[in-house]
């Protein structure tokens, strides 16, 4: 299972902010510093990070939903910010997105059979006919009955909406799926449905995913590599287990400590590092490391100059993180 | 302001046996000195240590509904609780169980039309909300009742500063010149740890991260220092590690204060870590009442069972599939005949659905309740 699907190399993605007279471009947010990784066929790489790290810029980065100032991505050997709109658009059929807000992300207009279908119209797969009853086997693969397709989405809980959400995205048969916080929006109980779904669906098509999430026990669940963004870089990636047993980087330190465990007795012996602070604007990020305005461990080098991810076992497995004292 | 200890006597018609202790117990009383004509608008009872478990809230059949579209929607439909002085009780439950419905009829700030309290009584330490006017309950709201909500930036008014919203409070109920009230909302902010509290009085929400825009939330709820604070979903806006710094606060503010809290939540991560008591709740009904540390141990009812199990937890190998509680909460409009988590249930039987089973106290534990016919052994 050596097989690269996607390689994204030095991203960089900055959004404009206007203002003032004339409209004038007055600052820049960095959303994205120089993302690089790798991702196996049939695997998952779980992000997280805190709100504004750029986990959801950069899913929507690789299906060139947002075009990249500066780096490259290359899926199965395709250059995905170099291709004419018909091969984008080709590409897409092998790369789809499932949305976080299950409310939001499907047309109330539309019956939930047009809904799954759409995709099917637009890259014009097969007959009206064949279609049609590809429709209702993707529906019946996210457990939901036949009835549905003529129904609208504002009849649906939650958790069924997020099926139709998923169905969606499987009816092209991609090759990755990008889920940006799929469960977030949704009750324990059902949570639970959804992800065990998006697993099963994954053993049976071998779907590559880029699970979005932060919650970290969901997403130690999901993955089998996962990578820890701050304010735009990579600050670890490595395989589950090393992340999770060995975290190296201060941040992934507390921000393991610092989720709530439902283990009342744990309350008291667990040892927390409570982080000062809030994450620093991206507009005017620090410099040197990111993080050392909240680091710990930080030292004069951690202000001035940006530590680069690098191997920390040198054992052959993927675990990679920046820092200068880990 | 001085602070003075001085004998009072105790919370007026207090029914409970477990008050009755506490009677001749003193209070400490804050008091605005030197002004002894508004020392009664003014004097703020803080429990003492010894009281710890005094109820200071009981809500009893208390029943929401709420009329949409000609029908009739039971949101919470008979449930009783007790919350204890100086202890944090959670109201843990999926959405649409009731939970903040729960709360905010305790503030009686449920928004009527289109819902209404139809019935139950809401004993706040000894006094019916629910049977006093409207006037007297506002001064009750904010002074001995406090509330924090879920969104700090839609509970903060974005047109006014942080000083003008933290004053009204005591403009409201304490009548302090300007300049006290500046010093004490300083002091206040200092409190919830705002760094510079000095030049964030003059800021405007939108001005403050996420984090510190719930730090003034507390801030302003704890301004009178109130017996009860209730947490409508504090974190839940909130990214994980400034989560846990505002739980941290939290259980601080409580080892502090004494005061008695109801946090509303849906994460049993934050329960474990901050309540003492827990209510389970599911489609409008109380299913299961513990201390914290029995529930996650030992869970009796099947639906809190279920709760616990279908949450990833960190550091456990995946061992096949995450269990699930499959299908969904029935209606509200048309809840469901016995027992309302009957049909998700799996040791649901004949009896589960013709008769709903009530909360009753567990034979052999102290304080436990289930609402179950076959309880977990």
């Amino acid at each position: 299972m050596n097989d690269i699907i996607l390689t994204a190399s030095n991203l960089k993605k900055t959004f404009p902010i206007h203002g003032g007279i004339f409209y004038r471009k007055i600052a820049r947010v960095n959303a994205l510093n120089g993302v690089s990784f790798s991702l196996k066929r049939g695997r998952t790489l779980g992000v997280v990070g805190e709100s504004g790290c750029g986990k959801s810029t950069l899913g929507k980065t690789l299906l060139r939903l947002y075009e990249p100032d500066s780096g490259g991505a290359v899926f199965e050997g395709r250059d995905v910010f170099s291709l004419k709109p018909d091969a984008l658009l080709k590409l897409r059929q092998d790369m789809q997105m499932i949305f976080q807000d299950p409310y939001a992300s499907l047309n109330p207009r539309m019956t939930v059979g047009s809904i799954i279908g759409e995709p099917l119209n637009i890259h014009r797969i097969g007959t009206r006919e064949d279609r049609k009853k590809k429709v209702e086997a993707i529906l019946a693969i996210v457990g939901m009955r036949k009835e549905a397709l003529s129904r609208y989405p504002h009849e649906f809980s939650g958790g069924q909406r997020q099926r139709i959400g998923i169905a969606r995205a499987l009816a092209l048969r991609p090759k990755l799926i990008i889920a940006d916080e799929p469960v977030s929006a949704l009750d324990v109980s059902i949570q639970s449905q959804i992800i065990n779904l998006m697993i099963e669906l994954q053993r049976e098509f071998g779907i590559t995913y880029i699970f979005i999430a932060h919650n970290l026990a969901v997403v130690e669940y999901v993955s089998d590599e996962v990578a820890v963004m701050y304010l735009g870089h990579i600050v670890e990636i490595a395989e589950k287990r090393a992340l999770f047993n060995r975290p190296s980087h201060p941040y992934t330190l507390s921000l393991l400590s610092a989720i709530p465990v439902p283990e009342p007795d744990l309350k008291n012996s667990r040892e927390r590092i409570i982080l000062k602070g809030d994450v620093p604007s991206p507009i005017h990020p620090p410099s040197g490391c990111p993080f050392h305005p909240r680091c710990f461990k930080a030292t004069e080098e951690c202000r001035h100059a940006m530590p680069v991810l690098d191997d920390v076992a040198g054992d052959g497995a993927l675990h990679k993180v920046a820092c200068f004292n880990r | 302001m001085t602070i003075m200890q001085q004998q009072e006597p105790a919370i007026p018609n207090s029914h409970s046996a477990e008050c009755n202790a506490i009677k001749h117990e003193g209070f400490h009383v804050w008091r605005h000195a030197p002004d002894s004509t508004r020392a009664d608008t003014v004097q703020k009872l803080i429990p003492k240590r010894e009281e710890k478990h005094c109820l200071v809230l009981q809500v009893r059949n208390l029943k929401v509904e709420f009329t949409i579209e000609g029908r009739r929607l039971t949101a919470v439909s008979g449930t009783s609780f007790d919350v204890k002085a100086g202890r944090t009780t959670g109201l843990v439950g999926e959405s649409g169980c009731g939970k903040s419905a729960s709360a905010f009829a305790v503030m009686r700030l449920i928004p009527t039309p289109p819902g209404e309290i139809t019935g139950g009584e809401i004993l706040f330490k000894g006094r019916d909300l629910l049977k006093i006017p409207i006037e007297e309950m506002r001064l009750v709201r904010g002074k001995e009742i406090a509330m924090i909500f879920q969104e700090p930036m839609t509970a903060l008014n974005p047109v006014y500063t942080i000083e003008h919203q933290m004053a009204e409070v005591y403009r409201l109920h304490c009548k302090y010149p300007m300049d006290e009230i500046r010093e004490r909302s300083v002091k206040m902010l200092e409190r919830v740890g705002i760094p510079e509290p000095q030049g964030r009085l003059k800021d405007y929400p939108h001005q403050l991260s996420g984090g510190q825009r719930q730090r003034v939330m507390i801030a302003m709820a704890l301004s009178l220092s109130p017996c009860l604070l209730i947490a409508d979903e504090p974190t839940t806006a909130l990214d994980v590690t400034i989560q846990a710094q505002i739980l941290e606060l939290m259980c601080r503010l409580k080892e502090e204060g004494g005061m008695a809290t109801v946090l509303i939540t849906h994460d049993l991560g934050v329960v474990a870590e901050t309540c003492d008591d827990v209510v389970v709740m599911y489609a409008g009904e109380i299913l299961e009442t513990a201390s914290v540390y029995e529930i996650f141990k030992h869970p009796l009812h099947p639906y809190t069972k279920g709760l616990m199990d279908c949450i990833p937890r960190m550091g456990r190998t995946r061992e096949g599939p995450l269990s699930t509680i499959e299908g969904m909460v029935p209606d509200l409009f048309n809840p469901p005949q016995g027992c309302r988590f009957a049909d998700r249930c799996f040791k649901c039987q004949a009896l589960c659905r013709q008769t709903e089973p009530e909360l009753k106290t567990v034979v052999g534990s102290d304080k436990r309740q289930v609402a179950c016919w076959f309880p977990l052994e």
